[in-house]
């Protein structure tokens, strides 16, 4: 067997068939140039590995039908640092951005997805929803953050993950429950 | 209420919830591909900000364009696919610009921030298209093959993408 050259990415990743594996690992055994090529490359990747996933800055959550209370928005106000920042950006043009704890929400109005409906959009106090410099208010959200405690914002970011699982598992429910409460009248 | 046993659900299972008429499952598939989808595009473009507003882009296409997606089982492949394309023609935009304002106050121990910090480095001096298969291999553990459906190119051309990223982070990282 000649040099593993470029196979030598294969050989590292484990994607080489059995028999050249085996192929590889005899020629490595009698070959100090190819060993050395693995070790360096072994050392690179060792390397890359040391870097750390990161969180994303915000969470993303899809909102899409209209009712009455939005529970991710209810659920996560009383939960939220006594500071809270709420602050929702809505664009000019569709989907709807929102922002709130470290929280994306984009709803669709008006999208090509025919079923989807605009959910009201939240009211926030102080902020004028119009013609807001999007850049300057994450600016702001991030100096703000910075200041938080990190593992509160930790805590929050769990419990934001799970409150995403549980409000998509529950959405059958709520669905039924809405409709209920329609029927019967008493949804004011 | 006990949440400790909730458990990632197969992709191909919630698709399917998502196609049936069940929208709100597709929160399920964000939560779950979020993380891994956002550090793919922050290596990429290595701008926090940035990378989330991509991040956002390419599940609102993965969202309308979900019918579209063939192998249910290879929903992951997908929406990489589509991150890559957002990315694609974010970075074609913005010919000239250097994706280089990496903020190191993310969080995390002093060391493992500067190891990021060096290693972010070391990937942006490398061409997109051989940063990205390097990411998508070493971070995100996927094979040759889907990272040629990925990018859209022969198999043969991502492990030359490969074997030249890492030649060039050696002579960077040591
Ligand atoms: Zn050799």
């Amino acid at each position: 067997m000649t040099h593993l050259g470029e196979r030598i990415t294969d050989f590292v990743f484990g994607e080489l068939a059995p028999p050249e594996m085996d192929e590889a690992r005899r020629h490595l055994a009698a070959c100090a140039d190819c060993r050395k090529e693995v070790e360096q490359f072994e050392r690179t990747r060792s390397l890359l590995k040391m870097s750390p996933e990161v969180e994303p800055p915000r969470r993303i959550v899809f909102e899409f039908e209209k009712r009455k209370t939005n529970p991710i928005w209810q659920w996560l106000a009383p939960g939220a640092v006594a500071a809270a920042i709420l602050i929702a950006v809505l664009l000019a043009s569709q989907p709807h951005v929102q922002w709130n704890q470290s929280q994306l929400t984009i709803s669709f109005g008006g999208a090509p997805a025919p079923a989807v409906v605009s959910p009201p959009a939240p009211v926030v106090e102080g902020v004028s929803a119009q013609q807001y410099d999007y850049d300057r208010i994450l600016k702001e959200i991030e100096r703000r953050l910075d200041k938080r405690d990190a593992s509160q914002l930790k805590r929050i970011q769990r419990l934001q993950d799970q409150l995403v699982y549980l409000k998509a598992e529950t959405s059958e429910f709520e669905r039924v429950a809405i409709q209920t409460i329609a029927a019967s009248g008493t949804q004011d | 209420m006990k949440l400790d046993g909730l458990r990632p659900i197969e992709d191909r299972k919630i698709v399917d919830r998502v196609l049936k008429g069940d929208t709100e499952a597709f929160n399920l598939l964000v939560h779950q591909w979020e993380k891994p989808i956002y550090n793919f595009i922050f290596r990429l473009i290595g701008d926090r900000e940035e990378a989330m507003d991509l991040c956002q882009e390419s599940f609102m296409k993965a969202y309308r364009e979900l019918a579209t997606l063939k192998d249910r089982n290879r929903f992951s492949s997908w929406l990489y696919r589509i991150a890559h394309n957002t990315c694609y023609s974010r970075l074609r935009k913005d010919i000239g610009r250097t994706f280089v304002e990496l903020d190191p106050d993310i969080g995390g121990h002093r060391q493992t921030v500067e190891s990021r910090l060096a290693v972010e480095k070391a990937l942006q001096h490398l061409p997109e298209e051989q940063r990205e298969a390097v990411v998508l291999k070493v971070f995100h553990d996927l094979k040759f093959e889907e990272i040629a459906v990925i990018q859209g190119s022969p198999v043969s051309t991502v492990k030359s993408r490969l074997y030249m990223g890492f030649e060039k982070l050696r002579s960077i990282l040591g």
